[in-house]
């Protein structure tokens, strides 16, 4: 992480910890000092608070601190247990990224994330101190699978002028992003459970909804879509939907027919709701185990989701989390299927001033953003990725399964190195 | 049943290398290259196709550049190595393997092990902590072998040629399936069009 230095960020901050109601988000170093930032997932609230040194109830009670930090360790494990490395080139991982494992031999006594190998990606730098407008292609490619989450909350941000074309074309845009990023969730676990055809028609889904990016807004993954959607073609967005959507159905409505898929997934990854609050955990995974946090809600596209109900699991295992995201597709195919296209994008241009944070939910969990706009240039940038705390959570509901467990935990988050190594504050 | 629905929605591959597949929308990019706002020099292998430019957009095929063809005649196996990817070209990759395109049917194949590959897909803006993981990688790997730099990323990036020797790059942010297809047809010494 990159401290603030001298630079300045007006943020109040509260003189207290905040209740219990409140989840740990994200923390920034701020010169000497560090920028807690905490959520009530209720109201949407967020309070600040600052700290030279951490309290010591902190740094016991809030093991996600560990994430922020990067100083995982493994001090516990049983005499026979030794250490392996997994990653940052293994097949099974599949990116730049790697894990610490304990293990006697079968069962995972302790993991740690390994995270950094793609912290150093050159884009930090041609972001900060640029102005809003050149920073925008970059803010798209921090990371692929959720760049148009990321460009939507940024724009929301950075921008004074964002008109009411401009926030349907996000809201479609992370919709589909939604869609395409559960999906291919699915195709991996069915591919997990050696469910290899299952796992084949989801990939086939995955390529036409792809497509379908592509014709409407210009870019596979949604990247600039803002700015290609004007080259685009609309006329067939609603039937294309339905046709998806129906398909989907079947396919989810078969694969989870198959006793060796529910029988793997169960039981896998588990996170209790205790381990939820206890950790901070939000997204799917929190939605999984029955604790409603949802950034929708409150978060920067809060008025097209005002009908919107979290949907939750009970369980919290990889089976939970794969209904979650059943349940989530469904919703988000049907906000689409009544889609009006505007006739224009009307892409914002003219830069906010100040301090701005903000949320939203991409497809594992929220993104939190806080930045720092000084004469149309980004003075101070700080984003909290979701798959930062997905790896945690992962590292948590690991413990205790088998080795055989592992890529249905892994895959069941869903969740980024490219993501989670953004992480931080940069100036 | 899976094997009724699979006969029920019949062949999704692509003909391609046969013929040329129209119902992949093809990648946009600028109509030329110049007023760039984001760097002074930039060509095709650059261009992430962002449209800050200004430029008219329009839909053309990602650029495929391959120097030499590997001296292989059987199956090629795969070495896929991130060094600081975003996770586009990571999936971009993986969906070789979805029905439409099925790269098997080409005779290639993924490895998980740079000792069995021919050749070496390198993804993203390489980090200083990718460095000594790609040299070993190359390394590892049994002459006669290739790199191949996917998407504007790698492409551009002139750390990854002071490591290893590139045989070929592939245009795109991120690269389609069906080029980085090519780029394979291209390095096995089958591509006839």
């Amino acid at each position: 992480m990159v401290c603030l230095g001298v630079v300045s960020v007006n943020l109040k901050f509260e003189d207290n910890l905040p209740s219990e109601d409140f989840a740990l988000t994200a923390m920034f170093p701020y010169g000497d000092e560090v920028i807690a930032v905490w959520t009530d997932y209720s109201t949407g609230k967020h309070v600040f608070s600052k700290f030279t040194r951490m309290p010591d109830e902190l740094t016991a009670n809030r093991p996600l601190l560990h994430a922020f930090r990067n100083d995982y360790r493994i001090d516990e494990k049983s005499k026979c247990a030794k250490l392996l490395n997994y990653g940052p080139a293994a097949g099974g991982i599949g990116e730049a990224g790697a894990f610490k494992i304990a293990t006697c031999g079968e069962r995972i006594e302790a993991l740690v994330p390994s995270r950094g190998y793609k912290a150093g990606r050159a884009f930090k730098h041609k972001i900060v101190k640029n102005t809003v407008q050149m920073a925008s292609p970059y803010i798209s490619r921090l990371s692929g699978q959720f760049s148009a989450s990321y460009y939507t909350l940024f724009t929301n941000l950075a921008f004074e002028d964002i008109d009411e074309r401009f926030e349907q074309l996000c809201f479609a845009a992370t919709e589909l992003e939604r869609i395409h990023n559960h999906i291919w969730v699915i195709h991996k676990l069915a591919n997990d459970a050696a469910q290899k055809v299952a796992s084949a028609h989801f990939a086939a889904l995955t390529e036409e909804l792809l497509r379908l990016n592509s014709r409407v807004f210009g870019n596979r993954y949604l990247i600039d879509f803002a700015r290609l959607y004007q080259f685009g073609e609309h006329d067939d967005f609603t039937k294309s939907i339905k046709t998806l959507k129906t398909e989907f159905l079947s396919l989810i409505d078969e694969l989870l027919r198959s006793r060796i898929v529910i029988d793997r997934l169960h039981t896998t990854g588990t996170l209790t709701s205790e381990q939820i609050k206890e950790h901070d955990i939000m997204g799917i995974p929190a939605r999984a185990a029955g604790v409603e946090r949802d950034a929708r809600k409150f978060s920067v596209l809060q008025s097209y989701h005002k009908e919107h109900v979290p949907k939750l699991g009970e369980d919290g295992d990889a089976l939970a989390r794969l209904l979650v995201r059943v349940e989530e597709v469904k919703e988000s195919f049907e906000l689409l299927e009544n889609f009006e296209f505007p006739k224009s994008s009307a892409i914002p241009n003219t830069p906010a001033e100040g301090t701005r944070y903000g949320m939203i939910e991409a497809p594992p969990g929220d993104i939190f953003m806080v930045l720092d706009i000084v004469s149309g240039r980004i003075n101070w940038l700080g984003i909290r990725p979701p798959s930062l705390v997905m790896l945690h959570a992962f590292s948590v509901g690991i413990r205790g399964n088998v080795f055989t467990d592992f890529p249905f935990a892994l895959d069941s988050f869903g969740l980024y190195f490219a993501d989670a190594d953004i992480y931080g504050g940069w100036s | 049943m899976w094997l009724l629905r699979g006969l029920k929605k019949g062949i999704l591959t692509t003909r391609f290398p046969k013929e040329q597949d129209s119902a992949i929308p093809l990648s946009f990019y600028p109509v030329n290259y110049k007023d760039c706002p984001l760097y002074e020099r930039m060509d095709k292998f650059r261009c992430m196709s962002c449209g800050y430019c200004g430029q008219e957009m329009h839909r053309e095929r990602d650029s495929v550049e391959v120097k030499k063809a590997l001296p292989l005649k059987r199956s090629i196996h795969i070495f896929v190595l991130d060094v600081g990817s975003c996770g586009a070209c990571n999936r971009e990759i993986s969906l070789l393997a979805a029905p439409q395109y099925d790269f098997h049917r080409l005779g290639f194949f993924t490895t998980p092990t740079p000792k069995h590959a021919d050749v070496l897909f390198v993804v993203g803006a390489l980090t200083e902590e990718m460095k000594p993981v790609l040299k070993e990688a190359y390394s590892l790997m049994p002459d006669s072998k290739a790199v191949i730099a996917l998407g504007v990323c790698a492409s551009e990036s002139k750390d990854i040629e002071d490591i290893v020797p590139l045989a070929g790059r592939v245009s795109g942010c991120p690269p389609q399936p069906i080029s980085i297809l090519e780029s394979l047809l291209k390095i096995a010494g089958r591509w006839n069009q």
